[in-house]
């Protein structure tokens, strides 16, 4: 599904990103971690076709996200770390200008609107404006216009902040399923152990080079996430 | 506690002067005194405007024995000044502050953060009542100087500040009502906004009318303000009457203990309250856009949703399209008035009418410039922009709804100004067509022109949207630069005219204008749209 290789990214002098290769196939639950200014927003940005990307190659589905953007960006849903979504809307006009870029059909998008509204608690609020949300409220209506059209790779930056517990099971659900489905996710998050029960693969980036990716098993053995994580950042 | 409460609210003040609002850095020491400066030319400026006022009434009614109701009158414009100038801050600062509730969690009595808060409103208010007052002042001691009158009118301004707070403090509370509880803000904020600047207008030019009115009926104004006891003691304390000034005094800390009084018990209540749409629980199912539409839709409805929810946006930004449809309907009202002027004119230029058709797209010209509707367009997405980077659409389809809106939102007011004065002037069909074609293509340049310089200039970091619409480098060039090109439409007319009738440079102007806008949106697809997405 997605295929990042020989990614490389610089800002000025400094190498954000610098030589990182994965391979994400449908399917999986794909975790990134590492510590703050590591290069996992870079790379997510990188895929999303956000930033431009110095050198590497990143196909999704076959499509490269450099030659064929728009072709990459309708198969991919993107949840940045902070959810800066449109102050002058309400909810329910972020969600339909989604929806009418996707050319998502009426009825579709009235059904998957009202389902994920409904499970998010979010029903009674999608007629207000943005500008008067919180920011656990905007994080689920991020959510929720990811999910409108029905993707096939999802890209998360942080997405468990700002939820709450409730909200934060039924992501995780939610991201199970579409997996189930066929098709795949690719989050950066800093809690280990979301990380540990929910991924089936993990990768450690650490000042942008990639120290350690695979299987949860392969990564980990038998010890913890957090140890390995810790003894593998000194 | 509350040194440190004051330290706060006056580095508050101050980072107007010594931060810059774009990047949230301090200022050089040389660009701090220059926007020092700034402030005190704006300020002589706006008092010397003032001073021909105030001269001009106290030189009329001192001598005839009205001191008193020169200073009233005075006093009541600064009264006004001074609480229209200041209520907005009052309502942002007061009921609004970001930090309200941070300060309302620490141990700090409420009424101490009121009272600290109170103090910069009474500063705010007293920088605008000085700024009719000093004037005021002036002309007041060139008419009839005296030592004690002067001390005692420098203590009715501090005083007169007081009641600028008392009535900034209510009008702030309502207003913070109001925004509470209007649905459709943006243009009442807009409706209301230009109301005030219409009535600006309408007092500046019948100020000579009012004055003149005033001096003719100061006897009958003299006995109806007497009736108005504090108004009557504000004018005779004026004159050094010290009686009346303790009476005033009496009032205006009366107001002020009262304002203070009101405030406290409620301040809690006031800051924390419903703060508009987000209480109020709406169901989107009864809201219809369900509709599904395409992409060049979407983007397009999107940019007129951000125009019409920033009332910021549209006065900055959309001010000519009021003035081109003003234009319009007075010039079709006054059609006989204006014809009689060109004739009266024409009398001593006889140039003048073959330049009717340059002179009307001059016009129109100028009053399109100050439609600088794209130019702040890419900033304002500001934080946002990762929404349009992330989604599958091309950059130049977004660049395109923004050239769209500014393009359905100037060409019918500038066509109607250009086809009213082309009719009230009488022009040739064709010429009128010429006319009105050159004032399109303007309209397109400004828009195109302003989306290019965004894209050359963006500033996506802001915290304030009012920084990339009013103090943006492409803003200022789209108006300035459109005044600039409407003055070289004319100029280079009268330099040409006779070698070149007015229609044919105008199709001149119309070749040129077409190929400038050709080359821009040829720029804005390619190279434009390649810059919009590595933003």
């Amino acid at each position: 599904m997605l295929n990042i290789s020989h990614l490389t990214k610089t800002y000025g002098e400094k190498k954000a990103v610098d030589d990182l290769s994965l391979h994400i196939a449908p399917g999986e639950i794909y975790g990134f971690i590492g510590h703050n200014g590591a290069g996992k927003t870079t790379t997510l940005k990188s895929v999303v076709g956000i930033l431009q990307f110095d050198s590497g190659e990143i196909t999704i589905a076959g499509h490269s996200v450099k030659t064929e953007p728009l072709a990459c960006k309708k198969l991919l849903a993107y949840i940045p770390d902070n959810p800066d979504l449109y102050d002058f809307m309400t909810g329910i006009q972020y969600l339909n200008f989604v929806a009418d870029i996707f050319e998502v059909p009426a009825d579709t998008r009235r059904e998957r609107i009202n389902r994920y509204a409904e499970t998010f608690e979010l029903s009674g609020d999608l007629g207000s404006a943005v500008s008067s949300y919180s920011h656990g409220m905007k994080q689920k209506l991020a959510v929720i216009s990811a999910l409108i059209h029905d993707p096939k790779l999802i890209l998360m930056d942080e997405p468990f902040v700002g939820l709450d517990p409730k909200a934060s099971h039924i992501l995780k659900e939610i991201m199970r399923d579409l997996c189930d489905a066929g098709g795949a996710i690719f989050f950066s998050t800093h809690v280990l152990e979301v990380a540990e029960k929910l991924c089936d693969k993990i990768a450690i980036i650490r000042a942008g080079q990639l120290i350690r990716s695979g299987t949860m098993e392969e990564v980990k053995g038998d010890d913890s996430l957090e140890d390995v994580f810790l003894e593998l950042e000194e | 506690m509350l040194k440190a409460l004051l330290r706060k609210q006056f580095l508050e003040l101050n980072a107007f002067y010594f931060q810059n609002k774009k990047t949230g850095k301090n200022r050089s020491k040389a660009g701090t005194i220059g926007f020092i400066i700034l402030y005190i030319v704006l300020f002589v400026y706006l008092a010397f405007m003032f001073f021909m006022l105030a001269q001009s009434l106290a030189g009329a009614l001192i001598p005839m024995g009205y001191g008193w109701l020169y200073y009233a009158l005075m006093g009541l414009v600064a009264l006004a000044f001074g609480v229209f100038g200041s209520v907005f801050n009052t309502y942002a600062g007061l009921y609004h502050a970001k930090d309200n509730e941070l300060l309302l969690a620490m141990p700090i009595p409420p009424r101490r953060i009121l009272l600290v808060r109170m103090l910069g409103v009474y500063a705010m208010g007293m920088l605008y009542t000085c700024i009719l007052m000093v004037p005021t002042i002036v002309a007041g001691q060139l008419n009839a100087s005296g030592v004690w009158p002067l001390i005692s009118q420098i203590l009715l301004t501090i005083l007169l500040g007081l009641v600028v707070l008392a009535l900034t403090c209510f009008l702030g509370w309502i207003v913070a009502l109001i925004a509470a509880r209007l649905k459709n803000k943006s243009f009442i904020t807009v409706i209301l906004s230009l109301a005030l600047i219409v009535l600006y207008y309408v007092i500046y030019f019948r100020v000579n009318t009012v004055i003149r009115h005033i001096t003719e009926h100061a006897e009958q104004l003299d006995s109806g303000m007497r009736k108005l006891y504090p108004i009557y003691a504000f004018g005779r304390a004026a004159e050094g009457d010290a009686l009346s000034l303790l009476a005033f005094a009496a009032i205006a800390l009366v107001l002020t203990a009262l304002c203070v009084w009101i405030m406290s018990r409620s301040f809690i209540r006031i800051v924390t309250m419903n703060r508009g749409e987000g209480a109020k629980k709406t169901d989107y199912r009864t809201q219809t856009v369900q509709k599904a539409s395409g992409a060049p839709a979407a983007l397009l409805r999107r940019e007129f949703k951000r125009f019409t929810a920033s009332p910021t946006y549209m006065l900055n930004c959309g001010l000519g399209l009021v003035l081109l449809l003003a234009a319009a309907v007075a010039a079709l009202i006054k059609a006989d008035a204006v014809r009689g002027a060109v004739e009266r004119v024409a009398q001593t230029m006889p140039g003048l009418i073959p330049a009717l058709p340059v002179l009307l797209c001059g016009a129109v010209i100028l009053m399109a410039a100050l439609n600088p509707i794209s130019a702040p367009s890419i900033s304002l997405e500001g934080k946002t922009i990762w929404i349009l980077q992330s989604l599958p659409v091309n950059a130049s389809d977004v660049l395109t709804a923004k050239l769209r809106m500014h393009l359905y939102l100037c060409a019918g007011p500038t066509l109607l100004c250009a086809a009213a004065l082309a009719f009230v002037l009488r022009l040739d069909f064709s010429v009128a067509v010429y006319a009105a074609v050159l004032s399109l293509l303007a309209t397109m340049l400004f828009g195109s022109l302003g989306l290019a310089l965004n894209l050359l200039r963006p500033n996506l970091s802001w915290t304030n949207e009012t920084v990339p619409i009013k103090q943006s480098m492409p803003v200022v060039v789209v108006i300035f630069g459109g005044w600039f090109i409407a003055g070289a439409v004319v100029g280079l007319y009268f330099l040409l005219r006779k070698f070149c009738p007015a229609q044919y440079y105008l199709l001149g102007c119309i070749v040129v204008f077409a190929l400038l806008c050709r080359l821009l949106n040829g720029w804005l697809k390619r190279s434009g749209a390649e810059k919009f997405a590595s933003l």
